[in-house]
């Protein structure tokens, strides 16, 4: 079990997170949600023991992460928000070198980043600098690189972001897959109807704050709303889409 | 209709075109991929030409101070030739700094294509940024040198006040032009070479042209400060060269300076140099220039709207993946070695802006070359004989080539993207710094000294060379242990503050350093070349020395310390330790 306990992250004295506590089971697919801004990164970003919290601890089957941080870094899988990779390599030089870091055999990686690349349909640019890449193939890249060495935590932000449709679909289903497998996963998105479909779990997360967690189903019960949709309308947006649109193409219009 | 007021003052938004993009187009030329000031912009560009002028105007004093008590009678041609090279040099320098964003690239053309801008606006505005940029230059380079022409040269032809203004007006003007020939010469070159091959067979040969031209500049450089401290004498013996001046005629033919030296005097109406006429290569050259210049920017622009490079594929994978197994599987058995290594690798072979900087440091190391062997310190006939010169070539090039590698190493390739190693970071750190030595020993030093043996035994003879690649080698890597040994980072990986060599402070220790380790280590080389069993005692020691480096970082550093993702910045008040008593300090 992965458990945050009173996570606070500030940045120049500002909050981004603020006393965010939650554990997330093996089997679990969590999802978390929020506006932008809300601190959704900063959480996982620390989750991912790639930032350091102000206050409180994450830990791992009750074991501070701090305690041995390699030990927790060779268990997770992390597909960051942006698509930050070195693009000045390949797909196929970029996941070797992962697999590397991770000490994976070579023989190994051959095997498993040929068979990647084939499923994901890069096969035919695995070769080509990923400064030529579109956002969806540098993401697929990037999902590749974060299972590459079969993680029991996986913390996906915004994995979808760029894929086309067929792509977002398998992994969709993987993530399904791999979730009856055990493994731990936390989902963060803006596209709530994903996250309605495969997420057994929902966190809401609102200017750094949780404002909701537990299933869709339940929310949606207690909350007598009949979507996620609605219900993080609800919870987290406090405009009316209608009248922001309306502000936004009469701002459109303005001349001198 | 909004649309129709728009285009009903097609001139007024065309200017404004302009200006944004003249503005945009100059400040990339403070920010692209080779020259980057960050976020004190200003400071230090005022900084920079603020040393340029200072410098500019000590050698003109320099060049021109006998001319206040001494009569100008002409031969003061010599010194405005020789500051007329100067200004040329530093010009031609900055050009190939510049050279990436000299023409309207790849991101100019993504960028700006979408937007209604005519192709005229973008060129002319290109255009109007670098005689801008070439205009501040030249201008820090006269502010200060100037003074010394116009108020020492005038007084010995006239003492009129208007030949006084005229000739300050004459001396603005051909150091002006002067500086934008010496600036637009490479940039010239540099657009006929693109147009001749292409931008994709350009983007390959682009490294290798411009380190070319960096040797040649650096060289010129160097040679031009050998004349500043040891005088034109110890270059070309200047009686001589007064003497032969009719017979060194056609070599002015081709010497730009000279050009500008002629059209100086003929401005200023007595021209006294003996071959006057040169000054319409001055006004033929710059007229070629800017026609050249524009014709080739406007094709190579056009050609980049046309086609857009497909990139390429990888060819001959399976040769190269079976190669690769069997390298690794000979050096790199340790998985973290080898994805540092192929890493480094990589990142050298790709970014573009580590590669320059590397061959920038190279091509100072290559141009020491040449202007070792002119210093003539070796006895006529016998340079290419065992000599200290000829000795100390290798060491000198394996000096600029770890230098420049610890330098460029320094420097993030994409830092946000470093996140990968710190989240796949293994208990045993030794493995990434033993992969970032195997990586400088098998893919530069190793191939440099391949090269010297080489050439040194077709000079020499075979064993001899061998004994002074191997004695090359492994005093480089002793170098190479030394200028590493607290390197914690993983390269191109760790975020960079500059100015933490504090260069501008010990820039003299540095290089009488590096001169007594050239002069100590080849004259080591020379006495143990005489009797060679002395080299198996010399290889024992440097082993000895390496082996306690390595314990020192196995035993001490590297269980102490962790990588470094961040550059620590210097204390803002360096601790003295004063208020401590020095009985109770910890050692």
């Amino acid at each position: 079990m992965l458990e945050l306990k009173g996570i606070t992250k500030k940045y120049a004295g500002v909050p981004a997170v603020r006393d965010v506590s939650f554990a997330l089971k093996p089997g679990e697919i969590t999802g978390y949600l929020g506006p932008n801004g809300a601190g959704k990164t900063t959480t996982i970003k620390i989750m991912a023991g790639l930032l350091e919290p102000t206050e409180g601890e994450v830990t791992y089957e009750g074991n501070p992460i701090k305690k041995d941080m390699l030990a927790y870094k060779s268990i997770i899988g992390y597909v960051p928000e942006q698509s930050e990779v070195y693009r000045h390599l390949s797909a196929w030089d970029y996941l070797f070198m992962v697999g590397r870091l991770r000490g994976i055999s070579d023989r190994l990686l051959r095997t498993k980043v040929t068979a990647l690349m084939r499923l994901l349909g890069l096969s035919s640019d695995m070769d080509m600098a990923m400064s030529s890449y579109s956002k969806g193939m540098v993401q697929k890249v990037l999902i590749a690189s974060a299972l590459l060495h079969d993680p029991v935590v996986i913390l996906m932000d915004e994995p979808l972001s760029g894929l086309d449709v067929s792509a977002a679909l398998v992994v969709k289903d993987l993530l399904v897959l791999l979730s009856r497998e055990g493994k731990i996963i936390i989902y963060s998105s803006h596209i709530l109807e994903v996250v309605e479909k495969i997420c057994s779990r929902v966190i809401i997360i609102d200017k750094g704050s949780i404002a909701a967690d537990d299933s869709v189903s339940n929310l949606s019960h207690l909350m007598n709303l009949p979507s996620l949709g609605e219900i993080f309308h609800r919870l987290v947006v406090k405009v009316d889409p209608e009248i922001t649109a309306r502000g936004i193409a009469a701002a459109i219009k303005k001349r001198d | 209709m909004a649309f129709q007021s728009s285009l009903a003052r097609p001139a007024a938004l065309e200017a404004r075109q302009f200006k944004v993009l003249t503005r945009h187009f100059f400040l990339r030329l403070f920010k692209n991929d080779l020259v980057d000031f960050e976020d004190q912009m200003k400071e230090r560009v005022v900084g920079i030409l603020s040393i340029l002028a200072v410098f500019s105007g000590l050698i003109s004093y320099v060049f021109l101070g006998k001319y206040e008590f001494t009569p100008d009678q002409g031969q003061s041609a010599f010194e405005k030739m020789l500051f007329i090279t100067f200004f040329m040099l530093v010009l031609g320098f900055v050009a190939i700094l510049e050279w990436d964003v000299m023409f309207p690239d790849k991101r100019d053309h993504a960028n700006l294509n979408p937007l209604p801008l005519k192709i005229r606006t973008i060129l002319l505005a290109k255009f109007t940024s670098l005689l801008l940029f070439v205009g501040l230059f030249a201008l820090s380079l006269n502010i200060l040198s100037s003074l010394s022409f116009v108020l020492l040269l005038p007084q010995w032809r006239s003492t009129s006040a208007f030949f006084f203004i005229g000739h300050a007006l004459v001396h603005f003007l051909i150091m002006f032009l002067a500086c934008f020939f010496g600036f637009f010469l490479y940039i010239v070159l540099l657009g006929f070479i693109q147009v001749l091959f292409g931008a994709r067979s350009f983007a390959k040969a682009s490294t290798y042209v411009r380190s070319l031209f960096l040797i040649i500049q650096a060289f010129l450089i160097l040679t031009y400060l050998r004349i500043l401290i040891y005088g034109l004498d110890n270059l070309i013996p200047t009686e001589q060269l007064r003497s032969d001046l009719p017979r060194l005629g056609r070599f002015f033919d081709f010497f730009p300076p000279y050009w500008f030296t002629d059209l100086y005097e003929t401005a200023l109406g007595h021209p006294r140099l003996p071959f006057h006429g040169q000054y319409r290569y001055a006004l033929i050259g710059l007229a070629a220039m800017a026609l050249v210049f524009a014709l080739t920017m406007g094709l190579a622009y056009g050609r980049m709207i046309r086609k857009d490079d497909p990139g390429h594929k990888g060819r001959l994978r399976t040769v190269r993946l079976f190669w690769e197994a069997a390298f690794n599987g000979l050096f790199l058995k340790n998985l973290t070695q080898r994805a540092i290594f192929h890493f480094f690798r990589k990142t050298l072979k790709s970014s573009m802006f580590h590669r320059m900087r590397l061959a920038t440091y190279m091509a100072c190391g290559i141009a020491l070359v040449p202007f070792l062997i002119t210093m003539r310190s070796v006895r006529r006939g016998h340079l290419l004989g065992l000599n200290l010169t000829l000795v100390i070539i290798p060491l000198v090039l394996s000096f600029a080539l770890l230098l420049g590698l610890r330098s460029v190493m320094s420097l993030p390739v994409s830092l946000e993207s470093n996140w990968v190693f710190r989240l796949t970071e293994r208990p045993k750190i030794r493995a990434y710094f033993t992969g970032l030595r195997k990586a400088i020993l098998l893919m530069k030093l190793g191939p440099l000294f391949v090269l010297v043996f080489t050439v040194y035994a077709i000079l020499w003879d075979p064993r001899t060379s061998l004994y002074h690649s191997l004695y090359g080698l492994v005093v480089s890597v002793v170098v190479m242990e030394v200028l590493f040994i607290h390197h914690m980072k993983i390269p191109f990986a760790c975020s960079y503050l500059p100015g933490k060599e504090k260069i501008q402070i010990y820039w003299l220790p540095y290089i009488l350093g590096f001169l007594a380790y050239v002069n100590i280590a080849g004259r080591i080389e020379l006495q143990l070349l005489e009797s060679p069993l002395g080299f198996l005692c010399f290889f024992g020691v440097c082993l000895i020395s390496l082996a306690g480096i390595r314990a020192y970082q196995v035993f001490f550093l590297y269980k102490r310390n962790k990588i470094r993702f961040e550059e620590e910045p210097e204390p803002v008040m360096i601790d003295l330790d004063y208020e401590r008593p020095s009985h109770r300090r910890e050692i």
